[in-house]
């Protein structure tokens, strides 16, 4: 049986790269963990590895695939998906627009959601998460 | 007959012209053109008046929409700022945090956890106080917010020796959040301190004063502490503008409680007054009905 794998996806070089790298040294859990900076990318490669894939790490705001249009393709193919939303815009935002990224974030019930910059222990709410289908 | 006839027929015919010549009809066609003259002016007068209030009016409303789109403008430019420092912080945070696994104990790498760490406090505490998310809004008596603010800032009056006037008004309700009314209200008190203290003022006064109008509620804070100079009046509501020196101030305060009062629909206003500073802040009033109601 081939490895448990998490996709992490950003648009902002290096984002998905190093969230990738934290994972796969301070999580208590053993996943392959793959980046990606195109969601189109990623969206391609889990057509074809969706069984193996537990969850999807993916930011907010993204140029060609939104994140709300990722997930909801996401769970098309595999409804259980663990979706983590990760997004700069929250909690201090005061524009109207941004306000509704954060309203429209909630509304996708993701499993986790992340501000950036991430919360010290946002390591260990990922595997609360991973432990729920270990 | 009148006075300025008088004077218009001496100014054309000579002072030894006799009025007499001057058959009956003319002279009441003359007098007739003076009086209506003399309206005129009158009238002119009155309009001239007006059209400069109404210069004033505009004036200031056009200054205030300067302020405010100003303040937008600002506003969204720090937002787009700590949008784009956030990624960045966010990666190298994570980074760090892995090389402190691989680098036990590595001091340098501390330092740079720490300094990023700050930064990341920093942008953030300049961006939350612009931020009205987490805000309720809830009808509360103007004179609890008051009594509450004064009871917080009491320490420094003490310490500074500040007398502080009250004539409030009993049982005034407005709507919005008491403890950023509050935080609002502190700002105003804190300057004055501040130029209390920077300028060395000897009888120490803060007087705070609520009104009602037919819609409006009114609480001006007056101080004795020499003012606002004319040439940065203008500016004080902006953020990051600030006079003191920069240990002291961020020049976030005034810009907080501007939005602050905003947020509420009201309008905050400034002028040098007697011998200080005089702030209005008008806010839409409730009733006391709907406090319970």
């Amino acid at each position: 049986m081939s490895k448990k794998k998490i996709f992490v996806v950003d648009d902002y070089p290096f984002a998905a790269y190093a969230t990738k790298k934290t994972i796969g040294i301070l999580s208590k859990h053993d996943y392959v963990v793959v980046d990606f900076e195109s969601p189109v990318v990623l969206l391609d490669r889990f057509k074809l590895e969706f069984e193996d894939v537990v969850m999807v790490i993916t930011d907010y705001e993204m140029p060609n695939l939104r994140g709300s249009e990722l997930i909801e393709e996401l769970r098309k193919i595999k409804p259980d998906i663990k979706i983590v939303v990760m997004s700069a815009w929250l909690d201090t935002s005061t524009s109207e627009d941004k306000q509704l990224i954060g309203k429209e974030v909630k509304a996708q019930n993701p499993d986790l959601i992340l501000a950036k910059p991430f919360p010290e222990n946002w390591v260990n709410k990922v595997d609360e998460i991973l432990e729920e289908v270990a | 007959m009148h006075r300025l006839l008088k004077r218009q027929i001496k100014q054309v015919y000579g002072k030894q012209f006799d009025t007499n010549d001057l058959d009956e009809k003319t002279l009441k066609l003359m007098e007739n053109i003076t009086e209506t003259y003399e309206n005129f002016d009158e009238e002119k007068a009155f309009l001239n008046h007006t059209v400069k209030e109404n210069k004033k009016a505009i004036q200031e409303a056009y200054k205030s929409m300067l302020t405010s789109s100003r303040l937008a403008v600002i506003g969204e430019m720090m937002e787009n700022i700590t949008h784009q420092w956030k990624q960045p912080l966010s990666i190298i945070l994570n980074l760090v945090s892995i090389l402190k696994i691989e680098m036990k104990d590595n001091r340098e790498l501390e330092i740079i956890a720490d300094q990023t760490k700050y930064l990341n406090k920093t942008i953030l505490d300049f961006t939350n106080f612009s931020s009205h998310s987490d805000q309720e809004k809830k009808l509360f008596k103007l004179k609890k917010s008051i009594a509450e603010t004064i009871h917080i800032f009491n320490f420094q009056a003490t310490e500074h020796h500040i007398i502080i006037k009250q004539d409030l008004v009993e049982e005034l309700v407005i709507n919005g959040d008491i403890g950023k009314f509050n935080q609002a209200l502190l700002v105003l008190f804190s300057n004055a301190k501040d130029a209390f203290v920077s300028r060395d003022i000897k009888e120490r006064v803060i007087e705070i004063k609520t009104e009602e109008t037919a819609l409006d509620v009114v609480v001006s804070v007056q101080d004795n502490a020499g003012g606002i100079p004319d040439d940065v009046i203008d500016k004080i509501f902006e953020p990051y503008f600030t006079t003191k020196f920069k240990d002291k101030g961020t020049g976030i305060g005034l810009s907080m409680t501007y939005n602050i009062v905003q947020n509420m629909n009201g309008t905050i206003n400034v002028h040098n007054h007697k011998d200080g500073t005089l702030f209005t802040i008008t806010v839409p009033k409730n009733s006391i009905k709907d406090i319970h109601g």
